[in-house]
């Protein structure tokens, strides 16, 4: 049965999940074009904005897309997972119903104070505060409160799977826990870990400090504070899009997940692994002893084992598909696989951007290599084949076979549905690979203008090829990047608004168990309660000295004032 | 108008500005708030951007006059071809000035121009024989450079309207001063917002004596300057008198070349502080203990532009914005308010049943019921021949994670050995 006449409140709270998403991801796809087109000086002059509000842009880009728009689509989708693999319906919808107001009030908050930035007649005052809001740059209260409701409304939302996943354990006292819902799980609990680190620092040093209750906050400390925070958010990004690849993916091929266990694996080692990495964002922060940078390394070098792992697993399963399907050969069962159905080939051609995403990610991780590219525009070439991809292409996928589902409506426009994913894939090549050159010559990222001072490319050194053609490729590709976008929300939008009860869907809901199921796992895999607790012990040996050393010397000093932008 | 040089928005330098503004150090705001009022604001001495201007004499030449005049780009001038001729010059309103390129890879790039002004400049660099005409009607002072030869000194100003009675007096005797306080007033700044500024500059030109009442109710109690902001003329004896107790004028903002320094010490009702104010421009001062409940005030010296009320201040630092790209947000901040209201319109349209579609129906969701059927879904994938667990060798998985792997190890490698090895790291550089 239709996963909205089986489940309908579930499939209304994964709708309402999925629409604020969607708005975020138009204004904040929007704010990436013209940040592409200013920032490289094509068409600068016909942009609506100067190079103060450049930031403004940027600040939305990133707020909007990486904070807004994973955590609306991530609680939506795990919404519909825990229901689906648990077959029972949320044992307290309200609960997740107040965690979404919660959200949308904190995002339209923060959003108002960003458009401060182009509108200073809107309440409260702005935010430039970039997506990182590092201290002394100092934002208007209500920016801070905004990003606080927004991840404890997440937080609540949370709270229901475990509530749910517990009501259902009580009727199943001896089953092994559903893969997804599993998942869901574990990527809470992590987040839980994680967010933990943010919510201090928003809550007891930025508000405060912002409503002029203290006068000066620790540098250092928030910052580490939002990278304890800030690696494990983009595992928060991933594991959804995980979850999609092991048990959407194979089925969309036309397979069967190759090994439950071996996903049980990866999503632990995750839960143990993705909090103790932060320290790799600040290796050239002063202030912080090489010893636990360099533990942060090898932490971050390990969680390459279980990605390295879904890697396997997925090819595997995508490639029992494509036998299934009649495929053959060592490479040729690649075309055996369904490239013109949307969900699929988005979700595969995600994987596929984000194993060069990998690449990138191993050089940033390395303490001595990542001083070569430090804050230049490589990092936003990274983050664009991991979040800009990995995650938000996975999601298009996921929305291309899941919206019909929860809305009962049948897929429009799917010739635009078909070649959306492959338009997103050539732009964000275009586009991330120019970053990652320009960031070898040096191209700084956060910049509006990066070849001001009349010097032009000058100071800058590719190796092959020009800064002006990697500045056209930029241009070129996010101006793709948009259409894409555009394409998609069109898809999305005339899905939406057409009327249900049209006929049969092109989608089927039903996932088939894996070829290797959970019975040959080992039962501790399933004890969450063990791994949380080894993940925190890891958590205290990575972070408990270093912020000893920086509390030492009094909580708010070395401190700095605010500098309101 | 506080006006963020455009050109300086390097990441340190939205730091530095903002800080600028944030912390109100006195440089920022005091000297562009005159901006508008003398002697370019200081643009062609040493102290500005680029330094010294080598053909800039003190003499604004006058134009006044002429509908059509020109401007050579790259005159010889500054230890080379990079000077504007002449480099100020004074135009009525709606004069056509055209640039014209005498020598080698210059641009043209705006400093500041007056509120409401739409001159873009010129920025694509040209050479010899390429002109650039701009109509200019708006009045006051525009300041604008080369960029590639801004170091040199090649700097200009024009002075549009004004009191061109006189002839070529030069623009610094120009009186007439713009109540700007940039974001003195607004909570942006310091102390937040004064709540008994409303907006308006109360005119006191005209009189040689005036009052400023110390400690005036207002702010939520006796916290507030009366008048808040208030214009006299140069030359003005005003008497800050104590209406209540615990209260200083501290100076946060002065023009070049004043010399008030306020009352520092904390005094009670009926103490007195004089200061007579002979330099045009905008002065902001405020109260120590009661910053913080926004006990702010702001002089203006000067006459007011023509055209101009005596209004203004309020705006947002950093946010100068142009008449065209106002007209380009506006369009930006309607699509997007349209784009959003599509669905909504859309799917009241679409809500609405159409007449004799077949099959369709009320649909509620809830699976099959007396009046609806459920919604049926697309068949599940049946494979032709069932690979399972123990058939199933995954030799391309292995293939496929080879070559990724050979991939990895040689951009690994190029990435350390020859980019790392070879460049060093760039941030140091």
């Amino acid at each position: 049965m239709t996963f909205i006449d089986k489940f309908p409140t579930e499939a209304k709270l994964v709708r309402w999940h999925f629409g604020v998403g969607f708005v975020a991801l138009a204004i904040g796809g929007l704010f990436g074009l013209v940040q592409a087109l200013y920032r490289t000086g094509h068409l600068r002059s016909l942009l609506p904005i100067n190079a103060a509000q450049y930031y403004t842009v940027l600040t939305g880009h990133g707020v909007l897309l990486a904070l807004v728009f994973t955590t609306f689509l991530i609680c939506g989708f795990f919404v519909w997972a825990v229901t689906r693999s648990l077959d029972r319906p949320l044992s307290h919808p309200r609960l997740v119903w107040t965690g979404f107001i919660s959200m949308v009030v904190g995002t339209t908050l923060a959003a108002i104070t960003i458009l401060n930035g182009f509108a200073p007649e809107l309440p409260f005052g702005s935010a430039n505060v970039l997506y990182t809001f590092y201290p002394p740059l100092q934002a208007h209260p209500a920016f801070y409160v905004g990003a606080a409701l927004l991840i404890v409304g997440s937080w609540i939302v949370g709270a229901d799977y475990f509530l749910t996943y517990r009501a259902w354990r009580a009727d199943n006292p001896d089953k092994r826990i559903p893969l997804q819902t599993f998942m869901v799980l574990a990527t809470f609990v992590m987040w839980y870990l994680s967010s933990a680190g943010v919510a201090v620092e928003v809550v007891a040093f930025l508000i405060p400090w912002s409503m002029g209750w203290i006068s000066q906050v620790d540098p250092l400390l928030t910052r580490t504070l939002f990278w304890y925070f800030g690696h494990p958010v983009v595992y928060f990004w991933l594991l959804p899009a995980y979850l999609a690849w092991y048990t959407i993916l194979p089925k969309l091929a036309g397979g069967k997940l190759f090994s439950d266990p071996l996903a049980r694996v990866v999503f632990v080692l995750f839960v143990l692994l993705s909090t103790p990495v932060g320290f790799h964002h600040q290796y050239t922060d002063p202030g912080i002893a090489e010893g636990f940078k360099f533990i942060a390394m090898t932490n971050t070098f390990m969680l390459l084992l279980p990605s390295l792992l879904t890697a396997f697993t997925v090819v595997a399963s995508l490639e029992h598909g494509a036998r299934q399907r009649g495929g053959s050969g060592y490479i040729g069962w690649l075309r055996a696989l369904p490239w013109g159905k949307p969900s699929f080939s988005a979700m595969a051609l995600a994987g596929l951007v984000f194993a060069a995403g990998g690449f990138s990610g191993m050089i940033n991780a390395g303490m001595n290599i990542n001083y070569l590219i430090h804050n230049t525009i490589w990092v936003p070439g990274h983050f664009h084949l991991t979040v800009g991809t990995a995650f938000a292409l996975t999601m298009m996928g996921v929305a291309y076979w899941l919206v019909p589902q929860i809305t009962g409506k049948r897929l429009q426009h799917r010739t635009l549905a078909a070649i959306q994913p492959f338009v997103w894939v050539i732009g964000m090549t275009l586009m991330s690979n120019a970053m990652h050159r320009g960031g070898l010559a040096g191209l700084p990222r956060r910049t509006a203008k990066p070849l001001f001072r009349g010097e032009g490319a000058a100071p800058f050194d590719p190796v092959v090829g020009t800064i002006s053609e990697m500045q056209l490729q930029i241009a070129i590709g996010g101006t793709l990047l948009f259409v894409s976008l555009a394409l998609f929300l069109a898809v999305m939008v005339g899905t939406w608004l057409s009327r249900p009860g049209m006929g049969r869907l092109s989608v089927n809901g039903s996932i088939p168990s894996a070829l290797s199921g959970p019975a040959d796992s080992p039962r501790i895999l399933d004890n969450l309660k063990v791994w949380t607790a080894i993940a925190v012990v890891l958590v205290i040996i990575a972070y408990g000295l270093p912020l000893y050393g920086m509390l030492a010397d009094g909580v708010l000093a070395p401190g700095s004032p605010g500098f309101p932008v | 108008m506080t006006r963020l040089d455009d050109t300086a928005l390097s990441r340190r330098g939205v730091l530095r500005a903002a800080a600028g503004t944030a912390t109100a150090v006195a440089a920022g705001t005091a000297a562009t708030g005159a901006a508008a009022a003398q002697a370019y604001d200081g643009w062609f001495s040493g102290d500005a951007k680029g330094g010294a201007v080598g053909n800039y004499d003190g003499t604004t030449v006058d134009r006044t006059g002429t509908d059509e005049v020109t401007i050579d780009v790259g005159v010889d001038a500054n230890g080379g071809t990079y000077g504007f001729g002449p480099a100020a010059v004074r135009v009525d309103p709606g004069t056509t000035v055209s640039f014209e390129w005498v020598s080698n890879t210059h641009n043209i790039l705006i400093d500041a121009q007056p509120d409401g002004a739409d001159w873009g400049g010129h920025d694509p660099i040209e050479n010899t024989g390429f002109t650039h005409t701009h109509t200019f009607d708006t009045e006051g002072v525009y300041t604008y450079y080369c960029n590639p030869h801004l170091t040199m000194g090649m700097k200009g100003a024009i002075v549009v309207g004004g009191d061109s009675g006189g002839g070529g007096g030069g623009g610094s005797d120009q009186p007439t001063v713009a109540a700007d306080y940039g974001d003195w007033f607004t909570k942006s700044a310091d102390g937040g917002a004064t709540g008994n500024y409303t907006g308006d500059t109360t005119d006191k030109t005209g009189t040689d004596e005036v009052t400023v009442e110390v400690g005036a109710d207002a702010n939520g109690g006796t916290y507030g300057f009366g008048p808040a902001a208030v214009r006299v003329d140069p030359g003005t004896t005003v008497t800050f008198k104590w209406t209540s107790n615990t209260h200083n004028v501290l100076v946060q903002a002065q023009p070049d070349g004043a010399d008030w320094g306020g009352h520092e010490p904390i005094e009670n009702e009926g103490f007195t502080h004089t200061h007579t104010f002979e330099t045009a421009g905008v002065y902001t001062y405020y109260c120590n203990p009661h910053l913080t409940m926004g006990m702010k005030g702001a002089i203006v010296v000067g006459a007011p532009p023509s055209g101009t009320t005596g209004g203004g201040g309020g705006g947002a630092a950093g946010s100068s914005v142009s008449p065209a790209s106002t007209l380009w947000t506006a369009v930006f901040a309607g699509a997007v308010g349209v784009a959003m209201l599509v669905p909504v319109a859309v799917s009241y349209y679409r809500r609405t049943p159409a007449p004799d579609s077949s099959g369709a129906f009320d649909y509620e969701p809830g699976g099959d019921t007396d009046d609806q059927p459920a919604i049926p879904e697309a068949d599940a994938f049946e494979p032709d021949t069932e690979l399972g667990h123990d058939e199933y060798d995954p030799v391309g998985t292995l293939s496929i994670v080879a070559v990724y792997f050979l991939i990895l190890v040689g951009m690994w490698a190029f990435t350390y050995f020859i980019e790392f090895l070879g460049n060093g790291p760039t941030i140091m550089g």
